[in-house]
């Protein structure tokens, strides 16, 4: 049992040092491909594969031994020769392919794949083989970090008349298993196969396909009266929580090692002054207590920090592969990836990165031209900007698109600003379908990458100008595990709101809030703001007392203000926030929580994604009219 | 042999084996759920841990305003929740000898995997796999 065990420890870290391994290696050899004669490159490409090589025999994985091995050889032939020929840095780059799809075989716990068609090619064949094995990898299975996996809920309502509907809906469940993966249905598999009356069904797809493809494997079926599309809001729980790992510096391992020796001293301290009942030493030990922990729980942050780099070293290639595909030429320019920031933000944020750069090659870029990536550090958020210099957005486009598809009155969008504007794309309604391309080569899944950033408590700026290029700045919490709320008040009950989201808080006269159409809104500085009962927001009764003042909190939402009426505001605090478990990381708007001082729970709202459930029961009307 | 909880719902007599069990407790001090179905009744802090409760009753469409005086924790590695019922009475031995079907025209079929006859009460066992994977498409 214990030998497993270990075996298993190493197997981990065999496969995360395998993978930054690999990334270095494209790197290196994308620098190669500029610098042919670099001879240093030459060797660091040479010690990564050499690296790889002797994990891999450690641990029994032969096939991957043998191909690192492979890649030495040429390395050193590429080193006596003193130069990389251009087909030479396909083959790397082929064989780095092949070792990681080697990576994800040995991860996936099945046989290693064949990796003889590239040893044993000499080197002119092998750049034949280098392209079909390029060629493969668009269509393989395994392609780990690029695809931007979705979950979308698909809605089918049957006919009224539908003879068996219980067997349709299996069998239409079939149908899109071929599109992505079944995540669940309702009513459920268990509840159809008992013979449930089925009218309407609902299923949770995690699928790579466009709604039009999705739809498409349901063509001609008998008894689909139709067929509609939620995006699914539900955090993704895409990656696997128990099996990652941290690898920690030993410097700050000993400083743990040395708090926890501090602690021990400190319990006997302690101890020793509550026998002999003195106050003044326990006093003094409470307040050591205090820093020790303090102390702890600044390391233990700092170990989940890990640098920009690990989520931006795979664009190089992925910039590389996607201009061979267009036939484009793009300059990609990444700075500060050295920033640090918390794990769990940056698995959120690497596949919106993938998703924008890709998108600014696809789209905003016609020919050639430069995306540049920066990243840098502001008070406790990290900004990263992604700009281009392609042809920008119109956005008067993008008026006339909303006015068109009935997302907006005409009166309503002739009165947006530019700015306004731009946060239409990342709008589900306007970016999900297709013709986007058209307008501006954006948005496709910008409503995904928002998403993803607000449920960070992060925000997204669009700044765009035609025919001089687009600018998107992610700007995402440092540390995800810490941060300051505003707490209030609504009918009795306590919520936090993220201060990240808080304009500014305002106590109004009541009869200062004017009414439009029934719904109440405020003129400030010449902005109407409309407001919104967070009672209401909350599903929760309206405060009955009549008070003459009423509390405000503002927010951006949509890149519009509202305002929150609460009952009361009852302080700011620092809090550390826990990631809800399922199945209340379900509940629309609730971002997570966390354990007061006294060990009571109190809830974050994120305010925005409150809204934006509220604003959506607008489009089913749209559609309808 | 199978051990068994019995638990009561309002009227009714329920079963669940005692490997779906991690903890009973007293009813804690609940925290409020912003945007909760009604059958969520608030949040505990379980060691730690936050886990909701569930108004069992009110979710089986049994009891709807039955009282809570009990909660029954799933073990971790399921849906962290707790179940919320009007009162535990005891772990018996469960003989499947004594197993007998239930109604077919129960609207709560679904959960109710068979009775159970303990010594002339007449126990529904309950199928918590099928609430955990309804709860998931919640």
């Amino acid at each position: 049992m214990g030998s497993t065990m270990d075996m298993s420890k190493y197997h981990d870290l065999f496969l995360t040092e395998t993978g930054e391994h690999l990334r270095r290696m494209s790197r290196l050899t994308l620098a190669l491909e500029k610098e042919p004669a670099d001879r240093n490159g030459i060797d660091a490409l040479f010690r990564e594969a050499h690296s790889i090589k002797g994990m891999a025999a450690s641990m029994g994985f032969d096939a991957t031994a043998r191909l690192a091995h492979h890649l030495e050889d040429l390395l050193a032939g590429f080193r006596d020769a003193g130069t990389v020929p251009a087909q030479g840095v396909d083959l790397l780059l082929s064989g780095v392919d092949l070792l990681e799809g080697l990576l994800a075989d040995i991860t996936a716990g099945v046989a290693e794949r064949d990796v003889s068609i590239l040893i044993a090619a000499p080197i002119e064949a092998a750049v034949a083989v280098a392209v079909s094995v390029e060629e493969d990898r668009s269509d393989s299975p395994i392609e780990p970090v690029t695809e931007l996996l979705q979950r979308v809920q698909v809605v089918i309502d049957l006919t009224a008349d539908a003879l068996a509907p219980s067997a349709r809906a299996l069998l239409i469940l079939n149908a899109l298993g071929s599109a992505g993966q079944v995540e669940a249905c309702k009513p459920t598999i268990a509840e159809i196969q008992q013979g449930f009356p089925v009218r309407q069904l609902s299923v949770w797809l995690k699928s790579h396909c466009s709604e039009e493809e999705i739809s498409r494997t349901l063509h001609g079926m008998a008894d689909i009266k139709q067929v509609s599309f939620q995006l699914d809001r539900r955090k993704s729980s895409l990656r696997d929580d128990d099996s990652r790992t941290v690898r920690v510096r030993t410097a700050l391992f000993d400083q743990f090692i040395n708090l926890t020796g501090e602690l021990i001293t400190n319990r006997y301290m302690l101890q020793s002054a509550a026998r002999a009942g003195d106050w003044q030493e326990i006093k003094e030990g409470l307040s050591l207590l205090t820093r020790l922990v303090g102390d702890l729980h600044h390391h233990v942050l700092q170990v989940r920090m890990t640098p920009l780099e690990s989520i931006t070293a795979n664009l190089p290639r992925l910039v590389r592969d996607h201009c061979r595909k267009t036939g484009k030429t793009v300059n990609l320019e990444i700075s500060g990836e050295g920033l640090e920031l918390d794990r769990t933000i940056l698995e959120a944020l690497s596949d919106p990165l993938v998703h924008m750069v890709r998108n600014a090659v696809d789209h905003a870029i016609e020919k050639q031209g430069t995306i540049s990536i920066k990243a840098w550090r502001e008070k406790d958020m990290a900004m990263i900007e992604i700009a281009d210099d392609g042809r920008g957005i119109d956005p008067e486009m993008i008026r006339g698109k909303l006015v068109e598809r009935g997302l907006l009155k005409e009166s309503q969008a002739a009165e947006l600003s530019k700015r306004k504007l731009l946060q239409w794309i990342c709008h589900p309604g306007f970016s999900s379908r297709d013709t986007v391309s058209e307008t501006s080569g954006r948005g496709v899944g910008m409503d995904v990458v928002k998403s993803a950033l607000e449920s960070l408590g992060g925000m997204l700026e669009i700044d765009s100008e035609v025919g001089v290029g687009t600018r998107f700045l992610l700007k995402a919490p440092l540390i995800v595990a810490i941060i300051k709320i505003l707490l209030v008040e609504c009918a009795g009950r306590e919520v936090g709101l993220p201060i990240t989201r808080v304009l500014r808080i305002l106590d109004i006269e009541k009869k200062k809030i004017q009414l439009s159409g029934g719904e109440p809104l405020l003129l400030i500085d010449d902005e109407h703001v409309p407001l919104y009962s967070l009672n209401h927001l909350l599903w929760l009764p309206e405060q009955v007392e009549a008070s003459s003042t009423v509390h405000l909190v503002i927010c951006e939402s949509q890149g519009s203000k509202i305002g929150l009426m609460v009952d009361r505001l009852s302080g700011q605090r620092e809090a550390f926030i826990k990631a809800l478990p399922s199945p209340l990381n379900r509940l629309q708007g609730v971002s997570g929580a966390t354990i007061k001082g006294d060990g009571r729970i109190l809830f974050i709202v994120d305010p925005n994604a409150l809204f934006y459930d509220e604003k959506t029961f607008i489009e089913p009307e749209m559609e309808a009219g | 042999m199978k051990q068994v909880l019995i638990f009561r719902l309002g009227s009714e007599w329920f079963g669940l084996q005692i490997s779906c069990i991690q903890e009973i407790s007293e009813m804690p001090q609940l925290d409020y759920i912003p945007r909760a179905p009604v059958w969520l009744m608030g949040a505990m802090n379980f060691h730690g841990n936050i886990m909701p409760v569930l108004d069992l009753g009110a979710y089986l469409g049994i009891e709807s305003l039955m009282t809570v005086t009990k909660v029954v924790v799933m073990p971790p590695g399921q849906e962290g929740i707790a179940l919320g019922v009007t009162d535990v009475f005891r772990i018996v031995h469960y003989d499947p000898d004594d197993c007998l079907p239930c109604r077919h025209d129960t609207k709560q079929k679904k959960f109710i995997q068979h009775l159970y006859d303990y010594e002339g009460l007449v126990v529904n066992m309950f199928d918590i796999s099928t609430l955990i994977e309804e709860l998931k498409t919640i």
